[in-house]
């Protein structure tokens, strides 16, 4: 269309939209590349955050979860006619995998325990949860003479039953029916044990180190109960290169690799941890894994006395 | 329009940064929490010491009788960690020893506890812990 002589011209040029686009299109360059690195650190961020509270957790349950083990030896003294072998709450230690009893509660007998039945006083009962039956194992305090140190044992019952009782000052109490390897044990065991003195509750369990989906896991079960192994930490760098992403470590009293497991003073924890999903790096033009590795120790508190 | 492109990619850079900054933030808390932590238990281990090694400077705790508890009073350890310890009578010559450890901030609000407990046995006018699994891990 010709263009009135007079009459102003309104928009723009074509060179001016062209000039306006490039324009546009540079500074959306810019704030998409920026947008973009922002993004990508702020994702490596979260991942990194994210193994670390992964590392420092696994760190911190397992420390929980090891430092009350220890160990059983019925002295000669005690005369209940069991072997003086020291028995390890580590049934099963290995690199990758440990089970043991998990201390689960403890209890004071508020009546003279039999061979059948020991009754814990419900108002002192300290746990962190009730006893269950066929699940937990008792270990029962037997002083023997009071004026003697050297005579004091503990001795192991299952438990096969739990029921709402009451003490012999009629105090609610919890009673556990009770069975025993050994019948002359568990009346020698029970004629020996004082009234009002501890009893401790017992869970096993197991921490291993696992594949599943194609990761690599730290998971824990109760081996009591029959449970099958859920992921508790994770994910954890693959057993490879020989690296793994958890190592345990069993050291005597000399720090040295114990022997036997009742010979254990400390463990060693050695958690080796990956981010959950590769991250760019601001530097790198590839996606990468992150890993942080983080070693502590526990010393088993039951186990420091000979 | 540029303008407008900008003001957004600076509205998306702006919230990315925060969160960021949050991510951190969360991530220090963390770590502390995990040093109060520690601190908490080594002072409820230090309450547990004091009572089996200075038995005999707390009369009181001879004379308890069988099920009765006696309370210490709180003791600083160090900056702002404390602890407490009970002593409740088990047998004629049982005792069990609770200390519970606080890490506390500048306004006194509590930042981690720990509870843990020593059962031990009177033995020639002092107290030592059991041979055997005294130590314990409480709730």
């Amino acid at each position: 269309m010709p263009l009135t002589p007079g009459v102003a011209r309104r928009g723009f040029s074509l060179v001016e939209l062209m000039v306006g686009l490039v324009c546009a299109v540079a500074v959306s360059g810019v704030a998409y590349r920026l947008l973009l690195v922002n993004q990508r650190v702020a994702r490596v961020q979260a991942e990194r955050a994210g193994l670390q509270d992964n590392v420092r957790a696994g760190a911190l349950i397992v420390a929980s979860e090891l430092r009350e083990l220890g160990f059983d030896s019925v002295p000669e003294a005690a005369g209940l006619g069991l072997p003086a072998t020291p028995t390890s709450d580590i049934l099963i230690g290995e690199p990758g995998r440990i089970r043991y009893r998990a201390p689960r509660g403890l209890g004071f007998t508020c009546a003279a325990p039999t061979t059948a039945q020991v009754v814990l006083r419900t108002a002192t009962w300290l746990g962190q949860r009730v006893p269950v039956a066929q699940v937990d194992s008792l270990a029962l305090f037997v002083e023997g003479d009071p004026g003697l140190s050297s005579d004091d044992s503990w001795v192991r019952a299952g438990i096969t039953g739990v029921s709402a009782g009451s003490c012999a000052d009629g105090a609610p109490a919890i009673t556990l029916a009770t069975s025993w390897e050994a019948a002359a044990v568990a009346a020698a065991a029970v004629a020996r044990a004082v009234t009002g003195g501890p009893a401790r509750l017992f869970e096993i369990m197991e921490l291993q180190y696992y594949r599943q989906a194609g990761a690599s896991w730290l998971g824990l079960r109760s081996v009591s109960r029959g449970e099958v192994i859920q992921p508790l930490i994770g994910p954890l760098a693959d057993s490879s290169g020989g690296r793994r992403g958890f190592t345990l470590g069993y050291l005597d009293r000399a720090d040295d690799p114990a022997a036997a497991m009742s010979a254990v003073r400390t463990v060693t924890i050695g958690l080796r941890g990956v981010t959950a999903e590769p991250g760019y790096s601001v530097h790198l033009h590839r996606p990468t894994v992150d890993t942080l590795v983080l070693t502590t120790r526990v010393a088993l508190r039951n186990m420091m006395r000979p | 329009m540029a303008l407008a492109v900008v003001l957004l990619a600076l509205i998306v850079v702006g919230a990315l940064v925060a969160m960021a900054f949050q991510a951190g933030n969360v991530e220090q808390r963390n770590g502390r929490n995990t040093l109060y932590a520690a601190q908490a238990l080594e002072a409820a281990e230090a309450g547990v010491a004091v009572v089996l090694g200075d038995w005999e400077a707390f009369p009181q705790l001879g004379g308890l009788d069988i099920d009765q508890t006696a309370a210490l009073p709180t003791t600083a350890v160090g900056g702002r960690a404390t602890f407490q310890a009970t002593v409740l009578r088990l047998t004629d010559g049982l005792y069990l020893i609770r200390s519970q450890g606080t890490r506390t901030d500048a306004a006194g609000s509590v930042l981690a506890q720990r509870l843990i407990g020593t059962l031990a046995r009177a033995e020639g006018g002092v107290v030592v812990p059991l041979m055997q699994r005294s130590w314990l891990q409480l709730y």
